[in-house]
């Protein structure tokens, strides 16, 4: 079953679409999916689909655009809150509209990050997140971006195809300069706000997935591991051998499905494996 | 006055998501009414890709466009598949926008393998990661290897039986030079239909999704679908 339309979230309308349960489900708790930087309710390779097809016979599952993005009216403005505001909107919008009393969120990265950002900064009625690839501010993070990057670049001027569209003047030269200034810019872009006493803590456990090949995988855990530490946040890791940012893999996608599956039910039934508050798990399978 | 828009496959519709968007929006303002299905197994749509092949997507078409419309708009992939309609069928509407359409079938596949073989290298991926019989990972989706044959031998032509004759067609393209197969299929189309062909200098919003104004896009087909 489906549903499908508008919330509002400041001036903004919002376009959303809903899986729900179907006759056998126990509507009660629910997750809502959270798109990356430029993406839209899709996910990246309709991974936010398919997942929440899959898991609509248990949960009801929400994918929505924000603002500026998708079918979602506004401009995208990643240096403003404007998409933490519509997340917060989000989660009071659906809790109320399906008597959600346990409301997950799972995001890729930005995604992940403004969801870290909102958990670590308010009091919301979370049940818990699962944070994909979520990048964090850092140099090293974003010289591993770069050079990333800039290998990408480098491999392609062995294509003949390349220069090509060099000598025509095909290569758009701006977007070029503008996608390795962007990963320059990483460690200005995610910046999570400390609290300087260190108590801005949330009672939600989290998941944190990353790809072994994700150039921010190495910096990013580690530094989520000290921040959950120091918050007092429960959490858990895990990591994909041989993905990368996106998961640009079925198979990575489909590994993805089985954790995310088997970390929600371990909540579902109030159980979790090897947890507690400030204990750091690690599932690193590798 | 009701559009259709087909829109492109993979992540050519991601990245070219926000631009039918706008598309629709500023066709609102002129009272015009834009309509964005899904195939199936692409979209919101329940079904997954996998499952997707050139037959799917042709009585998809058929199923959507014979519920009515005045223009037929496609992007990418969808623009080749409007034409093949057009090809085949002779729908009533005789209005069509072709968006940079894939000519060649196999460029296309080559141009989809070569972007994933970029991102297996960045990755390190061994070469014989997760090989299936019946599937490939094509940027990032499960598809079906029959599937991306039949797309490989997908070719853009207009033949003496054609039905694509008698219609309105606007080409709208960001390439300038355009090659010797392709310029021989637009002056074969002109023979049988009234084409015309612009040139606008934009940046491939199928491949990234800029930060940009679709404005200058948006335009032209606005523009000619008033004048039309």
């Amino acid at each position: 079953m489906r549903d499908s339309g508008y919330f509002k979230s400041g001036q903004e309308q919002l376009y959303y679409a809903v899986h729900l349960p179907g006759a056998h489900g126990k509507p009660g708790e629910g997750i809502i999916f959270i798109h990356a930087g430029g993406g839209n309710r899709f996910g990246p390779h309709r991974m936010f689909v398919e997942f929440a097809e899959s898991l609509s016979d248990k949960y009801v599952c929400v994918r929505f655009d924000l603002s500026g993005c998708g079918d979602s009216s506004g401009v995208c403005q990643e240096g403003t809150t404007s998409h933490q505001d519509d997340i917060i909107s989000a989660v009071h919008y659906f809790r109320q509209r399906y008597q959600l009393n346990r409301v997950y969120l799972m995001g890729i990265s930005r995604g992940a990050y403004l969801i870290y950002q909102i958990l670590t900064n308010n009091e919301m009625p979370v049940g818990g997140a699962v944070l994909l690839s979520c990048p964090v501010s850092s140099r090293k993070a974003a010289i591993g971006t770069f050079s990333m990057r800039l290998k990408g670049y480098g491999l392609k001027l062995f294509e003949i195809r390349s220069w090509k569209k060099l000598i025509i003047g095909r290569v758009n030269i701006r977007y070029v300069i503008h996608s390795l200034r962007l990963a320059l810019s990483l460690n200005r872009r995610y910046s999570p706000e400390f609290n300087p006493e260190g108590k801005n803590g949330t009672d939600c456990p989290m998941l944190f997935v990353y790809g072994q090949h994700d150039p921010i995988c190495a910096v990013s855990m580690g530094f989520y591991q000290r921040d959950c530490q120091q918050r007092g946040i429960t959490w858990k890791r895990h990591v994909i051998p041989f993905a990368n940012h996106s998961f640009f893999h079925y198979h990575w996608k489909d590994q993805l499905y089985l954790v995310l599956k088997k970390w929600l039910h371990s909540h579902r039934s109030g159980y979790v494996e090897n947890s507690g508050k400030g204990v750091v798990n690690a599932i690193i399978s590798e | 006055m009701k559009a259709v828009y087909f829109h492109p496959l993979f992540d050519e519709q991601k990245c070219s998501y926000r631009f039918s968007y706008c598309l629709s929006e500023a066709m609102k303002h002129q009272k015009f009414v834009l309509e964005r299905p899904d195939y199936r197994g692409t979209g919101d749509s329940s079904q997954p890709f996998c499952d997707v092949t050139l037959q799917t997507l042709r009585q998809d078409m058929d199923s959507l466009i014979s519920k009515g419309a005045d223009v037929l708009i496609g992007l990418r992939f969808g623009a080749s598949l409007v034409f093949d309609y057009v090809s085949r069928i002779q729908p009533k509407c005789n209005r069509v926008i072709l968006v940079e359409p894939v000519f060649d079938g196999h460029q296309y596949i080559e141009y989809l393998l070569r972007k994933q073989r970029l991102k297996d290298r960045l990755s390190k991926l061994p070469d014989n990661f997760y090989q299936e019989e019946t599937y490939i990972n094509l940027g990032g989706y499960k598809t079906r290897r029959r599937f991306m044959d039949q797309v490989r031998s997908f070719k853009l032509d207009v033949e003496e039986e054609t039905h694509f004759k008698g219609y309105h067609v606007l080409l709208l393209l960001t390439r300038i030079r355009l090659s010797a197969v392709e310029k021989n299929l637009i002056s074969k189309l002109k023979q049988y239909n009234q084409i015309d062909v612009t040139h606008i200098s934009f940046p491939d919003i199928w491949e990234r999704i800029p930060i940009i104004d679709y404005l200058p896009l948006i335009k032209p087909v606005i523009g000619w679908c008033h004048e039309r």
